[in-house]
């Protein structure tokens, strides 16, 4: 405790210059601008980057790319909540309820609740990782393909509950979503499935294409499908005491940003697309807390709150595996041991009594980060509102274009921006016929893991299942599942009896 | 035709594709060496979707006023599932600007191609006059060239077309 | 987002005002050349990559720039290259996976007359690696162990067919044993596993044991000791005739002017025989190797030739 106080207070007192404040500024700003950008990621900005920070000092270059990483979160949900574009991957489930919430004409709440509760969330993983980094970064090292099976096949029986839909309908889409996660080259044998023989698919369906195309393209042919396109604006107070966050918003949002900070935390740990999963599990969580679940999918605060703080606090934990173990946990941090890898720094277990002042420089610099953004943030929100008040006529177009480029930066890839694109009219499809497309992006997102994972696991295995249970997180994992599955088979059987027997 | 009846009819399309899908992935293999193959896993989906979606189908036909209906709430979203109002002709051209971006963009190229589909938006189903449609194109083209290709160098492919005049 | 464009402007200005921009003008090149690398920023052969970009730029009187399209095992990159307009400002660094191993796993949709060849940069050996608490002290003591439990020995890889899965298959094969090949999802994942114990042992660029902490070499696939692991056997002194080297090299998409190709060359070779990039290749563990176009070619065919008698004899070649 007292260490890590003291060890935060020397990264503090490495970074405290105006070269460190200023790389963490530009970093933190330019997360934000392609975080806003629907499609690019920050890993590719970051493998921009890569070249400058060779004539940068270590501590420098990693600031600055850290604060790319998570102002990329900041940025992400703004355009999810405004036109339902997922601006950055982990922002999808802000789509749901950020966007209802705007159509309700309170998008400056959603935009406050969102960044407010990146803040928090940044601010509390920061000190997570100071204290506990190294104690539960032992739980990424064992967290292998048998414990993400169980892990996800939890996960799995949660995505019903995303949904306002019947459980069959829900069940669906969920196996679309499977399926869908199934395109491209086999895991182990390597035989192409569903591919078409197209290479660009070797590698499966690109997910932020896909989300863009369900929710984002879809709502524009929803609304442009209407003679003159309503204004959710229209009715909306634009003082800034309206634009944030109310009394009531506060009271469902503050609970779910503290618990969104935790769930994300211990997502962001383990490898993999912790990020996404976190906001996902976070929505999950919060829908079944809620005392009002059927407001989830019509503008919850929660449904907002929740998520976002997660994917930042996952985003700030997923550092933990290369700063403590030396393990990149996703392609983010594959750069990052990169640029480390370039000065002569090999990342592991010596790097915090090696290289402390790079250690707990870069630590320290997401709070200073944080603090940046969430200065920014603020006084943004009338401008993004305000925007809104732009006619559907320029709208579109310009949500359009900025999709295709999007879908194509992301892989520079011209199939992706087909994809898009038959992904719209599908979304739009979707609709039309009251299927949500919320569970099919989960179950796709999940499905990339599970299979994999399973198969993998049972050659790690050796054939035999049994893996499964004789780790033992992933045993503890499959128990919650069972237990959730349990919930779900006798949960509706249970309220039957009990209104039988009232009734008698 | 009533419209519990159309979305029955595509619930039975999925299903049918559902279950083609299934079989497909049949043919991938369902075991192999012991282990499970490339086709058990997709198999296994496909045939429970088609299945799920076979019995909404029936479901959907029988019961659609009592217990498919809109959940409680959904009023705000109400105009999304009625077919009354729909603008067939502004979606046709939104949808047809779509497909001309996508057929365009390998040979022309992203400029040329996204500024099209941009124009028939604006003035074809949104009705804007000439001189201002040219005019937000051109600023949105000008914006995505300077944000995408100069600030964070995403470089958008030379359009096929251009090997023809200048070799 | 300032300090991007700086940079460019940096470039540019510097690589002008060194060269003087009124004589570079008329010739190749007159803008920047983009290399394109099939694969993350971050990656080894992406830090090779750059690592040479600083010597190159100056040859060329160009900023060269790396432009990232991993994909579909390398794949993409290659047909991006391939459809490339053979101006020379787009050249791509492309490398055994994609040259000689996924050729012969699955089909892809480039041949090796779809290139103009421009020089060989890089030429490092594999070594067989366990991890850092692995029981094993010899190459000995792990054919050993897989002799006696052929089930259990489980051997990593980033993917099926990969460099890795076909180059140790081969190995294992020459001393008459198989094992068990567990495909896992990148090597970040299989050095994790291998940290838990769940894999035996893989095969990877000797760079390898520099990059992660967690591991060691039990045997560097090469004639003699390399200079960074001077502590490991070669697989040439434990008389195991077996080599596979990770190696990559410049190409072009076919069709290339004379004159451009010859700028080209002479810019390659020139900054691959540099001292530059001799010292920043030791810092990640790689060995500069020059070869002309046409030896490059030759070495291409070669070991694909080599691969695709290891991926029959496994029969995974396609059908």
């Amino acid at each position: 405790m007292l260490e890590s106080l003291s060890g935060l207070w020397l990264g503090l007192s490495t970074i405290l210059t105006t070269t460190n404040i200023g790389l963490c500024f530009i970093g933190a700003v330019l997360g934000m601008i392609i975080g806003v950008l629907p499609g690019l990621g920050p890993a590719a900005t970051m493998s921009l980057l890569l070249p400058i920070t060779f004539r940068l000092d270590l501590v420098g270059a990693l600031i600055l790319m850290s604060g790319v990483y998570y102002g990329a979160m900041y940025g992400g949900s703004i355009t999810s909540i405004l036109v339902r574009i997922p601006g950055e991957a982990a922002s999808v489930v802000t789509c749901i309820d950020g966007y209802a919430m705007a159509k309700k004409g309170r998008a400056g709440a959603a935009l406050g609740l969102s960044a407010i509760g990146s803040f928090i969330a940044g601010i509390l993983a920061t000190f997570g990782i100071a204290m506990v980094g190294p104690s539960v970064a032992e739980l990424a090292r064992q967290f292998g393909p048998p414990e993400y099976t169980s892990l996800v096949l939890a996960g799995l029986l949660l995505s019903t509950w995303i949904s306002q839909m019947t459980p069959m309908r829900s069940l669906i889409m969920i196996c679309i979503g499977l399926l869908l996660a199934t395109v491209g080259l086999d895991p182990i044998w390597g035989s192409d499935r569903f591919t078409l023989g197209v290479p660009e698919l070797f590698d499966g369906i690109s997910m932020p294409v896909l989300a863009m195309g369900l929710f984002g393209l879809a709502e524009i042919l929803l609304v442009a499908e209407r003679l003159r396109a309503p204004n959710p604006l229209v009715a909306s107070d634009l003082s800034l005491r309206k634009l944030f966050p109310n009394r009531a918003e506060w009271r469902e949002g503050g609970p779910a940003i503290a618990r969104g900070s935790v769930v994300g935390f211990f997502l962001g740990i383990l490898p993999g697309s912790g990020a996404v999963l976190a906001a996902f599990a976070s929505y999950v969580l919060e829908k079944r807390l809620s005392s009002t679940p059927e407001r989830f999918g019509h503008g919850a605060p929660a449904g907002v709150a929740g998520p976002e703080a997660a994917n930042n606090s996952a985003t700030q934990s997923s550092f933990i595996p290369l700063l403590c173990l030396g393990i990149p946990s996703n392609v983010v941090m594959a750069i990052m041991m990169g640029a480390l890898l370039i000065q002569g720094v090999t990342p592991g277990p010596r790097l915090m009594t090696e290289h402390p002042d790079l250690f707990w420089g870069v630590i320290a610099s997401m709070l200073i980060g944080n603090v940046i953004l969430i200065v920014l943030n603020l006084p943004l929100i009338s401008v993004f509102v305000r925007m809104l008040k732009v006619p559907f006529a320029y709208l579109a177009p310009t949500i359009f274009m900025f999709c295709v480029v999007g879908a194509y930066s992301i892989r520079y890839n011209l199939f992706d921006v087909l994809f898009l694109v038959l992904a719209g009219f599908s979304g739009y499809g979707l609709k039309k016929l009251r299927l949500d497309p919320a569970p099919l992006v989960l179950a796709f997102v999940l499905g990339d893991i599970l299979e994999k994972s399973m198969r993998q696991s049972l050659i790690l295995g050796l054939g035999s299942p049994a893996i499964f249970i004789q780790r033992p997180y992933s045993a503890a994992l499959l128990a919650v599942a069972a237990l959730l599955l349990a919930i779900q088979l006798f949960g509706p059987l249970l309220a039957v009896w009990k209104k039988r027997r009232k009734n008698s | 035709m009533t419209r519990s009846r159309v979305e029955a009819v595509c619930l039975l399309l999925l299903a049918v594709s559902m279950a083609v899908t299934g079989w497909v992935s049949l043919g991938y293999g369902l075991w192999r060496d012991g282990l499970p193959g490339a086709g058990l896993y997709p198999a296994v989906i496909a045939f429970l979707c088609a299945a799920c979606a076979g019995v909404e189908a029936v479901r959907t036909q029988k019961g659609y006023n009592s217990e498919a209906e809109a959940p409680a709430g959904a009023d705000d979203e109400a105009p999304e599932w009625s077919v009354h109002g729909i603008v067939w002709s502004k979606l046709a051209i939104y949808a047809v600007s779509f497909v001309v971006l996508v057929l365009t963009f390998d040979f022309l190229g992203f400029f040329v191609s996204s500024g099209t589909a941009t124009l028939i938006i604006l003035l074809f189903a949104e009705r804007v006059g000439i001189a201002k449609a040219a005019f937000v194109t051109a600023a949105l083209l000008f914006a995505s060239y300077a944000i995408f290709e100069i600030l964070l160098g995403v470089h958008f492919p030379a359009p096929a077309i251009a090997q023809f005049w200048n070799p | 987002m300032l300090g991007s464009v700086f940079a460019r402007l940096a470039v540019l200005v510097l690589s002008a005002t060194a060269f003087g921009i009124s004589d570079v003008r008329a010739e190749f090149p007159e803008r920047p050349v983009q290399i394109i690398l099939p694969y993350d920023a971050g990656a080894n052969v992406d830090l090779v990559t750059r690592g040479i970009l600083n010597v190159l730029s100056k040859e060329l009187g160009q900023p060269a720039v790396v432009v990232n399209q991993p994909g579909a095992s390398t794949v993409l990159g290659a047909v991006a290259v391939k459809n490339a307009r053979p101006d020379g400002y787009t050249i791509g660094m492309l490398v055994v996976t994609t040259l000689a191993v996924v050729p012969n796993t699955r089909s892809v949709p480039f041949t090796s007359a779809d290139f103009d060849y421009i020089c060989q940069v890089y030429e490092a050996p594999s070594a067989v690696i366990v991890a850092k608490d692995s029981p094993f002290k010899s190459f000995a003591d792990m054919v050993a162990f897989a002799r006696e439990n052929p089930a259990k020995f489980l051997y990593g890889s980033p993917g099926p067919g990969s460099f890795n899965h076909i180059s140790f298959a081969a190995l294992l094969g020459m001393q008459n044993l198989k094992g068990t090949h567990a495909p896992l999802s990148g090597n970040p994942a299989v050095y994790q596993a291998m940290g838990r114990g769940e894999l035996v042992a893989n095969l990877d660029s000797a760079a390898t044991v520099r990059n992660y902490d967690n591991v060691k070499a039990l045997m560097v696939l090469s004639k003699e000791r390399i200079k960074f692991l001077p502590d490991v056997p070669s697989s040439g002194e434990l008389n195991i005739n077996f080599e596979s080297p990770v190696w990559g090299g410049f190409l072009a998409p076919k069709g290339l002017p004379t004159a451009v190709k010859a700028k080209l060359e002479s810019a390659c070779k020139a900054a691959v025989t540099s001292d530059e990039y001799a010292r920043a290749m030791e810092r990640f563990s790689t060995i500069p190797k020059y070869r002309t176009g046409s030896d490059f070619s030759a070495y291409v065919e070669a070991e694909r030739a080599r691969y695709r008698k290891i991926t029959d004899e496994l029969g995974l070649s396609p059908k």
